[in-house]
């Protein structure tokens, strides 16, 4: 071997063993990563400043690092349901919505009741028992809930003064309120009454629910869509769309789209979940900031048993994928999330806290203006309707069924019936 | 010996390449293939049903509608960038002051991404405040209402679709018009033609075969529209504005029905094939007139 060889062989070596080193000190890198993916709304209020960064606290302490992967409703479950179906993942932690829970869940995700036995939770049982239900798939726990969005009557009070319409106090004065409110302003911009997220089976529902505690699909499976009290709701939408109370493009909504005709005062009310609070009231963005109030959605004056509109309400929970390599870190990280005093803190961030003492605390009545009300809606709220493996289908037959209605092709008994017949087969009990 | 005849040589010095295509195109489309015969989601175990997703997908009328809409969009957009581009690459290989600003304006909207496309034609567009459907009712008296009225929904979605892809259109044919020889047409002209006939009869005939190239592989993109018609309409009102790259999309990031999207996939590519081919068989025929 000459010099020239040596020398060559020499950096060979070299660069073999400096691209181990490289490879070894990934790896330790990544045991140090816990990935967490969810909404941009779910890293806001772990590491927001009003209630602290609790989520960069835990970090600290345990010398980790949080890698947050961030994404729309849809692509947070399909990213996290695709990478749970790997071999090996490196997402740790997930946020998983209620509607998109599935019998699928004991494929893709640890069950967590060894892990609540080894290392508890604090005060677990004050955790609602129904959200825990639906994330317990035979016999076993495969997630802890961790937000909850329940829906809201929101108030553009500036316009409800200049107009002379009072606060609805029940659900026929909302939808007289409604009317009253749209109307065209001088420079000619349209102000609807009235505006909701989009067309689905939940938002609709809500008519349902504060009319006549009506609903489209029970916890059981039984589905309603024909029900006199759903084709009265999906009627009254109707109406409301026709009578341009909704804006045309409600049907083309996206919840940005709300958030947007709110701020520039072109929606006097709007059902949306209670968070879209501070968004409404976002002084750099919004021209009516500090004019917003949310109140819980009035119930109908017929309506018994209740003090306000049994509505929907969605919530998050957090899930450990099955082939994870971090899973104790997870599991770390879940419970600290979810303890008494980081429920509080990221209720002050605006999370809407699953715990329903995070409400009598201090720190949550006074930098929560709409707290009591929240918690009025949330004590009687539930779930739209259950998850299963087929829910996106269906929720898609019945946003077709209501446009064809919206577009004048057929009558609401008409879009619910046949929403009724091509649903029916889809559920799990069929 | 195997090199000493050298017959070898050639298939020997493709292979790697011919080894890379089958890895990147030969082995997902197989895959694709196994995956449409078969039931397949998260969290289940992969199952095979023969012919069952296909059974599935053309007895759906939704898939049907897509597939209307996908050919009447394509055959719109393809057509129409064809009708604009070739004037404006005809005008472009002349001279004139400016010609560089607005071959650049021209080429523009192909480096804007489809998500900023979009969002920007969607608020032009807006029924209540946008300046476009503004401009339409105070010159025309009418709007275009894509968010209520489907065939408007369509018009939408093929006027975007022109708007980003023309520039493909223009590049290719302007570079064919700029390789037609001068004297060709100066000796046309010499002979008496008319200009229109010495594009007919020269111009014409020199850029046929990039015209042919042009339109397949517009027809071969354009099949695959998505993002244009997802962020504007998403399919609706009632799935009426719905075309095949949202209907896969459904399927496979929606219900997680993979055997399904995979159907759809291969149901577009056959779409695909039919129409290149016949692209394909006019270019070999011209190939073949022109030895």
């Amino acid at each position: 071997m000459n010099a020239r060889t040596h020398k060559m062989v020499g950096e060979l070596l070299t660069g073999v063993m400096a691209a181990a080193l490289i490879a070894s000190t990934g790896t330790i890198a990544n045991a140090e990563e816990l990935s967490i993916i969810g909404h941009a709304v779910h890293q806001k209020v772990s590491t927001g400043e009003a209630g602290g960064n609790f989520a960069g606290e835990w970090a600290e302490a345990n010398s980790a690092e949080l890698n947050w992967l961030t994404f729309n409703v849809q692509d947070i479950h399909e990213r996290l349901y695709r990478e749970a179906n790997l071999s090996s993942t490196t997402i740790d932690v997930g946020f998983a919505a209620n509607r998109y829970f599935n019998p699928q869940f004991p494929a893709m995700f640890e069950p967590l009741d060894d892990y609540l036995a080894r290392a508890p939770i604090e005060d677990f049982d004050e955790l609602p028992k129904g959200m825990l239900d639906a994330l317990t798939f035979d016999g076993k726990l495969y997630g802890i809930p961790f937000r909850h969005a329940t829906a809201a009557l929101h108030i553009n009070t500036a316009i409800l003064e200049e107009q002379g319409v009072p606060v609805p106090q029940t659900f026929e004065e909302l939808l007289d309120a409604a009317r009253k409110l749209t109307f065209k302003r001088d420079d000619g911009t349209q102000v609807h009454g009235l505006l909701l997220d989009f067309r689905s089976p939940a938002i609709l529902t809500d008519f349902a629910r504060a009319a006549s505690n009506g609903d489209f699909l029970t916890p059981d499976f039984q589905l309603k869509a024909n029900s006199p009290a759903m084709v009265k709701a999906v009627e009254t939408v109707a109406e409301l769309f026709n009578e341009g109370v909704l804006p045309e493009a409600f049907l083309n909504f996206k919840t940005e789209d709300v958030i947007t005709y709110m701020q520039q005062g072109r929606g006097a009310m709007a059902i949306s979940p209670f968070g879209r609070y501070r968004n409404f009231n976002n002084p750099e963005q919004s021209q009516f900031a500090g004019k917003f109030e949310a109140v819980a959605v009035p119930k109908s004056e017929s309506l018994e048993g209740f003090d306000v509109a049994p509505i929907r309400v969605e919530f998050w929970a957090l899930v450990i994928p099955k082939n994870s390599d971090n899973k104790e870190q997870a599991w770390d990280y879940i419970r600290n999330a979810v303890s008494p005093e980081n429920t509080i803190r990221a209720a002050v961030n605006g999370n809407g806290p699953v715990r329903p003492s995070a409400y009598n605390d201090q720190r949550v009545k006074d930098l929560v203006p709409y707290a009591p009300a929240e918690q009025a809606a949330l004590s009687v709220a539930r779930p739209p309707m259950p998850g299963f493996s087929e829910s996106a289908r269906a929720e898609d037959i019945f946003i077709e069924e209501v446009d064809k209605l919206f577009l004048g092709l057929q009558t609401a008994q008409e879009a619910m019936d046949s929403a009724q017949a091509r649903i029916e087969p889809l559920l799990p009990s069929n | 010996m195997m090199f000493e005849d050298r017959k070898w040589l050639p298939i020997i010095l493709i292979s790697p390449v011919n080894a890379l295509l089958a890895l990147l195109i030969a082995l997902p489309s197989v895959y694709i293939i196994w995956l449409s015969l078969n039931q397949s989601t998260f969290g289940s175990e992969t199952t095979f049903v023969g012919l069952a997703n296909y059974a599935q997908i053309f007895s759906d009328p939704i898939f049907w509608r897509s597939t209307i809409n996908t050919f009447i969009v394509v055959n719109v957009v393809v057509y129409t960038e064809l009708a604009l581009a070739l004037p404006l690459a005809l005008a472009l290989n002349t001279d004139f002051v400016g010609k560089g600003l607005v071959f650049s304006i021209l080429i523009a909207p192909y480096a804007v991404t489809e998500v900023s496309a979009v969002v920007m034609w969607r608020y032009l567009f807006e029924t209540d405040i946008g300046m476009f459907n503004m401009l339409l009712q105070s010159f025309a008296g009418f709007q275009l209402n894509w968010v209520r009225n489907p065939a408007h929904g369509l018009t939408l979605i093929s006027i975007l679709s022109i708007w980003i892809h023309l520039p493909f259109t223009l590049i290719i044919l302007y570079s064919a018009i700029s390789t037609v020889p001068v004297d060709m047409k100066n000796a046309a002209r010499v002979e008496g033609a008319t200009e229109w006939q010495v594009f007919r009869t020269v111009t014409m005939r020199f850029i046929m075969p990039a015209v042919l190239v042009a339109l397949m592989f517009r027809y071969i993109f354009a099949t695959r529209l998505f993002a244009e018609a997802w962020l504007l309409t998403e399919g609706g009102p009632a799935r009426l504005t719905e075309v095949l790259g949202i209907y896969l999309y459904r399927a496979a990031f929606r219900y997680h029905d993979f055997g399904a999207a995979a159907a759809t996939g291969l149901a577009m590519q056959m779409l695909s094939l039919l129409v290149a081919s016949f692209y394909l068989y006019q270019l070999y025929k011209r190939m073949q007139a022109d030895g």
